[in-house]
């Protein structure tokens, strides 16, 4: 009697212990999602501008393209650890983060790896004719991550 | 009694059996090679280019060449994995030993050299649209191409391979549209090129139009995107891009098709569309311009 009653208690605590660290995960996990996410968006707008000044639609500033150069670099570097596993499409918040990124971890390091380089190299930009160079190798990057670790729009 | 119904139904399986064959046998092309014809490499490439051959026959990760196709990389399909075949002039794993006559059956009648339908992951449903000489400069192409002996490559082997091929021809009957492309006069000659393309050596339509219950593309949805045929997501509508603001104008999508996300257009990528968008930048400026005064005007 007594010792079922103690392995109910522990059995109970055990259940608890057991939901709560599932919730405290799965709410890591879905701010790191929120989190990456949010890094990506500041990566998008660092683009906007090297791509307005690529298009001719601002005029060149070296101190702009060397601000959107960095700003994509660390938000680049800040995304980079916030794909643990369990983090893909079905972890409950919508995002495009395909099993690939798993199943190749070596190949998605390298992608991100190429990308926050050729932002690096952005950002040292000093003159008008190396912008585009420097672009297509940045733009380059950012396929060479979607194409094979991100799923299309739902 | 028993006996009767016995007979009744062996004859009816019979029935059934002589309509099955009768209805899915493999109809061949059935226009004119036409004679003499020179075929011009430079518009080969231009097809193969338009036509992105190479994202499905490239071989498979570490099997040699990868700018060759050579077939071999697995094709995931909601029927099973396809290994698109190699189609390099090397004989006999290539299609060096083909003729005209068999090359063109494959394109535009779905029907291989030894008289089987092929599985419409292979999108001869819509290269039956394209000029004939179109294709015969296509083969031209891919024979000025490198021979690569693919012996050693992975091909298709599907459970139930050989019944559902030749049933193939019961899905033709009710898909397979053999009357080619018909232009739309009343535009002008850019945007009939760019619907040329698009519909034939492009097919587009293959992704960007959804299917209809029996996997026939739905053209009263022409181009207005659906399910992602390899699962996840969605393919995006090329319609009413100018309404929705997608792009600005033809220029700006003229230069989406040929640099993507490369100069920073959002979404041109995923699903494999960077594989179309690296195919579409080695068109000549002409083309994925007429693609991109086309798609403009879908309202």
């Amino acid at each position: 009697m007594m010792i079922s009653k103690f392995m109910k208690t522990v059995a109970v605590f055990g259940a608890v212990a057991f939901i709560t660290t599932g919730v405290a995960q799965a709410d890591g996990h879905l701010g790191k999602i929120k989190e990456r996410q949010a890094a990506m968006k500041e990566v998008g707008a660092g683009m906007k501008v090297i791509v307005g000044t690529a298009k001719g639609e601002m005029a060149f500033d070296a101190a702009a393209i060397h601000k959107a150069g960095m700003q994509i670099k660390t938000n680049l570097e800040k995304a980079s650890p916030l794909f643990p596993e369990g983090t893909g499409e079905d972890a409950g918040v919508e995002n495009r983060a395909m099993p690939e990124i798993w199943l190749d971890t070596e190949g998605f390091a390298a992608a991100m790896k190429k990308a926050i380089a050729a932002a690096d190299n952005m950002a040292g930009v000093q003159k008008q004719a190396d912008l585009m160079p420097a672009l297509g190798q940045l733009g380059a990057g950012c396929k060479g991550c979607h194409e094979k670790f991100r799923t299309p729009k739902k | 009694m028993r006996k009767k119904a016995a007979l009744l139904l062996a004859s009816a399986c019979l029935v059934g059996a002589v309509a099955f064959m009768v209805l899915s046998a493999p109809q061949p092309f059935n226009g004119v090679l036409p004679p003499g014809y020179q075929p011009d490499v430079a518009n080969g490439k231009v097809m193969y280019d338009a036509g992105g051959c190479i994202s499905c026959h490239k071989p498979d990760k570490g099997q040699g060449d990868a700018s060759l196709p050579s077939g071999g990389a697995p094709l995931p399909t909601p029927i099973g994995v396809f290994y698109p075949p190699n189609i390099t002039g090397d004989k006999p794993s290539g299609i060096g030993d083909w003729s005209d006559g068999q090359f063109v059956n494959a394109m535009m009648a779905g029907v291989s050299p030894d008289g089987q339908h092929y599985f419409p992951a292979f999108p001869f449903t819509s290269y039956a649209r394209m000029k004939i000489t179109d294709v015969l400069d296509l083969k031209a192409y891919l024979m000025s191409l490198k021979n690569v002996d693919a012996s050693s490559h992975k091909t298709t082997s599907l459970f139930g391979a050989p019944l559902l091929r030749r049933g193939l021809g019961l899905w033709k009957r009710l898909n397979f549209e053999r009357s080619g492309f018909v232009p739309d006069k009343t535009q002008t000659p850019e945007i009939i090129r760019g619907a040329y393309l698009v519909a034939g050596p492009g097919h587009c339509n293959e992704c960007h139009t959804p299917r209809n219950i029996s996997m026939g593309l739905d053209f009263s949805r022409h181009l207005a995107g659906g399910p992602h045929p390899e699962g996840k997501g969605k393919v995006p509508s090329l319609r009413g891009l100018k309404e929705r603001k997608r792009f600005s104008s033809v220029d700006d999508l003229n230069s989406a098709l040929r640099f993507g996300e490369i100069l920073g257009y959002e979404d041109m990528s995923s699903g494999g569309m960077g594989d179309v968008q690296t195919n579409m930048s080695k068109l000549p400026e002409t083309d994925s311009k007429a693609i991109a005064a086309y798609l403009f005007s879908l309202k």
